[in-house]
């Protein structure tokens, strides 16, 4: 009798599916649950010309501008929140290295929401009226058919790659979440349909028998998803729900190391060049830090 | 009982706790569930001429044997489970430096079970008959029912100075929780005099009462409580890790001289200052692998496929 | 279809055990023996081990007692003490023994072997449950390679009660279980004497000779006039075997 076919690859395998100059879709809002460590080895492997794509980013963005891979953004924000502004993407776009088409996050998610329908467009009122309407091609004013009222469609995005960061999954690709989630969560689901291909970064590959128990919890199941990867504290330094908090010593690290080439190149040499893989990274946070952020007594959504 | 505010230690603030000339028993079961952090701290704290009571803790007998740490042993059985015998508990008593006393298992934890129930011993029927009535220093006397006549054995009541277990979580009140089978855990704390819980991780009040039939040890049986993760390593914990084989592998190759048991001394030990350096050493990677999968509560292994 | 010596003693150990009995039993040969009867003949029979776990359905072979395997599926996880008190409360049907060395009036030897207690040659394991599942249960069941070295004349230490000194020894000495009643061998299959306790051989595996059996044991065996020849496990005992213990963890496949 056939086995089923097993999707669970190295972090390097994953990443190597990604072409230069393709459309990259990155789960996650601000500094919760990006795909960290899919988004470094894609430093380490050095891809070029990506268009990037999401609905709230941070320094997942930021870092992929500073080390030149990303070509263009399509997102509602990329800032370091409470830390200031994400260098690197400010300078790129002042320097006018890379194209960025604005969004509401409305906006930003309904080009995901029309392509995980399968939908050309989406309709929303998100936007018009202002200079986001005005300036992205991606969105435009339409008539509604029934009621002659005015709308904005947002055109699906197209998306070569989608990379996501969950709780877990079996080998077979079913992505889920744990019980103990975020609403907003749920818009990775939809970034991951809206995609030709997705690979998919969990906490932890599981039994086939704890997927099947916890159908419920399947938000994302295989037939969409093309590989796998386990990668334990996988969206550090950002939070991952009730599994781990935010590492904002680390995030301060990294913004800081923003403010100069010197101290960037030294970050980088440091956490992306110098780490071989993710659990070399894991290594050089430290075993106490990743403790510090996981705090079951008080990490408890819903 | 040690009031709430004072029940939280760090590690090496438990371990100085601990007197020289003490009675110890520990908890521990095949490759699971043994405060291997707490002992190993204890070794290089380097606590001396301890008088260790045990069921089966083959992990807490062999290695403090093995670092001189214990002069007389009350036990009903040691031995490592898929290996064979514990090397350096063996050596010791065969040179004479370990005064021993032998018990079954059921004699073993009655004992225990009669200091829990505040009497000075229990009628069971194990022992009788063998040389094992005899192997003990009169803890153990043939008496007759009062009411039937009939033959039994009264095991004495063995109240030990401290208790060490390792468990899965506990609560900010001290109430902590095992899951699994609870092997002699239960009896050992009550049949104790202070109690030690080193475990996993802090969590919510709410979660352990969310589970109130699961095994918990409630908070005014528990002295001292210490956050220790990976704090029975190389042993395993049901539902959190699995054992790590390739170092238990290491550790019985090392026990096959005094010699090789005194380098694993130092690499592990001595030459590092604390659980984190030592876990550091084991690395993330190897951590994670031995992380139980939540259907089946243990790890098998690898989960990547070859490539064609 | 071949099989191995390990394989027949499991089938022989099976086909001791009766449906809805209570076993007491370790890991390794006795579980195999115990797998196999519930899978066959006695599908009720209920498992239960001293890490407290009680009839757990295992889906991968578990190495020892306190393997973690062993707890998937279990209708109680307990500790020691309840699965002991079990045992003294006779509840136990059969239990099974592994042993280091053992007499003509099966009592077992798990703590020394050479010099005294005090100062002893070779310090074994020491009883652990044995000594209670042996006083308890209402039979007990042997699984031990026939050596010389293993089958004494005397003893260097009596850890667990076999028939201690045969005849009504057992009883006087107020054991409540009823003694062993099998030592299943590589080479044959041993019983007891219903008078004298002393040690009996029950069948010969095939192939082998009486004087072989005789050749491994230190003292004299009672040798009835007939002995039959262990039966030969059937090709459904041997794929359930070999099912269960695909990677031949306890088998040894020839």
């Amino acid at each position: 009798m056939l086995k089923k076919r097993s999707k669970v690859v190295s972090l390097e395998q994953a990443i190597s599916n990604i072409k230069d100059g393709s459309s990259v879709a990155i789960g996650g809002h601000t500094f919760r649950r990006h795909p960290m460590a899919l988004v470094y080895e894609i430093i380490r492997q050095k891809k070029k010309g990506l268009k990037l794509l999401g609905w709230n980013n941070a320094n997942d963005m930021d870092i992929l501008v500073g080390t030149g891979c990303a070509e263009s953004i399509e997102t509602s924000y990329v800032g370091m929140s409470m830390f200031g502004l994400a260098n690197h993407f400010r300078k790129a776009v002042e320097n006018g290295r890379i194209k960025v088409n604005e969004h509401s996050e409305t906006t930003a998610i309904d080009m995901f929401r029309a392509g995980s329908l399968g939908l050309d467009f989406m309709p929303t009122k998100a936007s018009l009226g202002s200079d986001i309407i005005r300036t992205n091609p991606r969105i435009k004013e339409i008539e509604c058919p029934f009621t002659q009222q005015k709308y904005a469609a947002v055109k699906a995005a197209d998306v070569d790659v989608a990379i996501i960061h969950a709780h877990f999954s079996d080998e077979y690709g079913n992505i889920g979440l744990d019980r103990n989630r975020l609403m907003e969560n749920e818009m990775d689901a939809l970034i991951a349909k809206s995609a030709k291909k997705v690979i998919v970064s969990v906490e932890q590959i599981v039994n086939e028998e704890f997927v099947k128990n916890n159908a419920h919890l399947t938000f994302v199941p295989g037939i969409y998803v093309h590989s796998v990867v386990e990668a334990p504290y996988g969206a550090h330094p950002t939070a991952c729900d009730s599994r781990y908090d935010y590492d904002l010593n680390h995030l301060e690290e990294y913004h800081n190391a923003t403010k100069e080439s010197n101290s960037f190149i030294e970050y980088l040499n440091k956490y992306v060049y110098g780490a071989k893989d993710h659990y070399d990274y894991l290594d050089k946070i430290g075993l106490q830090n990743l403790k510090k952020i996981k705090r079951p007594e008080v990490i408890v959504y819903g | 009982m040690g009031s709430v505010t004072n029940k939280f230690l760090t590690l090496d603030k438990a371990v100085s706790l601990i007197k020289s000339n003490s009675s110890i028993t520990f908890s521990g079961f095949a490759h699971s569930v043994t405060p291997l952090a707490f002992i190993r701290e204890m070794i290089r704290q380097k606590i001396k001429n301890l008088h260790l009571i045990g069921i089966g803790e083959a992990w807490a007998v062999d290695m403090l044997a093995g670092a001189n740490m214990l002069s007389k042993v009350s036990l009903s059985n040691f031995m490592f489970e898929g290996y064979g015998r514990c090397k350096n508990f063996s050596r010791r008593v065969e040179n004479g430096s370990i005064e021993i006393e032998d018990f079954s298992h059921f004699a073993q934890i009655s004992r225990f079970a009669a200091s829990a129930i505040g009497v000075p011993f229990l009628p069971i029927r194990s022992l009788l008959g063998t040389d094992v009535e005899s192997s003990n220093h009169g803890k153990t006397s043939k008496i007759e029912c009062p009411f039937t006549n009939e033959t039994l054995l009264a095991v004495a009541a063995v109240k030990p100075d401290y208790a060490v277990i390792h468990a899965h979580r506990a609560d900010r009140n001290g109430n902590v929780q095992l899951f699994g089978n609870s092997t002699s855990i239960d009896e050992q704390i009550r049949g104790s005099k202070t109690v030690f819980v080193t475990v996993e991780e802090i969590v919510a009040e709410e979660e352990i009462s969310k589970y109130s039939e699961v095994n918990t040890l409630p908070a005014f049986l528990v002295d001292y409580v210490v956050e220790v993760p990976y704090g029975a390593h190389p042993t395993g914990m049901y539902r959190y890790y699995s054992e790590d084989f390739d170092h238990i592998d290491y550790y019985m190759d090392a026990c096959k001289t005094e010699e090789g048991f005194n380098h694993y001394l130092k690499e592990f030990i001595f030459d590092l200052n604390n659980q984190w350096d030592y876990l550091q050493k084991v690395g993330i990677k190897k951590l994670h692998q031995l992380k139980a999968d939540p259907y089946l509560g243990y790890q098998l292994g690898n989960k990547l496929v070859e490539e064609d | 279809m071949q099989y191995s010596t390990e394989e027949l003693m499991i089938v022989a150990a099976s086909k001791q055990l009766k449906n809805e009995e209570v076993v007491f039993v370790g890991t390794g040969l006795p579980m195999l023996a115990c797998l196999v009867a519930k899978a066959t003949h006695a599908p009720n029979l209920y498992m239960l081990f001293e890490s407290g776990i009680i009839d757990p359905k295992p889906v991968h072979l578990p190495k020892g007692v306190g393997d973690f395997k062993l707890l998937k599926g279990a209708t109680k996880s307990t500790s020691l003490n309840y699965v002991l008190s079990l045992l003294q409360g006779g509840f136990i049907d059969v239990g099974f023994l592994g042993a280091a060395e053992v007499d003509q009036y099966g009592n077992i030897n798990t703590t020394f072997i050479g010099g005294t207690y005090e100062n002893p040659k070779l310090r074994l394991p020491g009883s652990g449950g044995a000594n209670d599942i042996a006083s308890n249960a209402k039979r007990t069941l042997v699984i031990m390679p026939h050596q010389k070295r293993k089958f004494k004349k005397n003893l260097s230490y009596l850890t667990t009660p076999g028939h201690l000194q045969g005849g009504e020894s057992r009883y006087e000495a107020g054991l409540k279980g009823g003694g062993p009643s099998r030592i299943i061998t590589d080479k044959a299959i041993l019983d007891f004497e219903p008078t004298s306790k002393k040690m009996r051989v029950n069948a010969l595996h095939p192939g082998v000779t009486i004087e072989e059996v005789q050749e491994l044991t230190e003292f004299e065996l009672v040798i009835p006039a007939d002995i039959p020849t262990t039966l030969t496990p059937t090709d459904t005992e041997l794929t359930l075997i070999r099912n269960i213990d695909k990677e031949g963890v306890y088998i040894n496949k020839k």
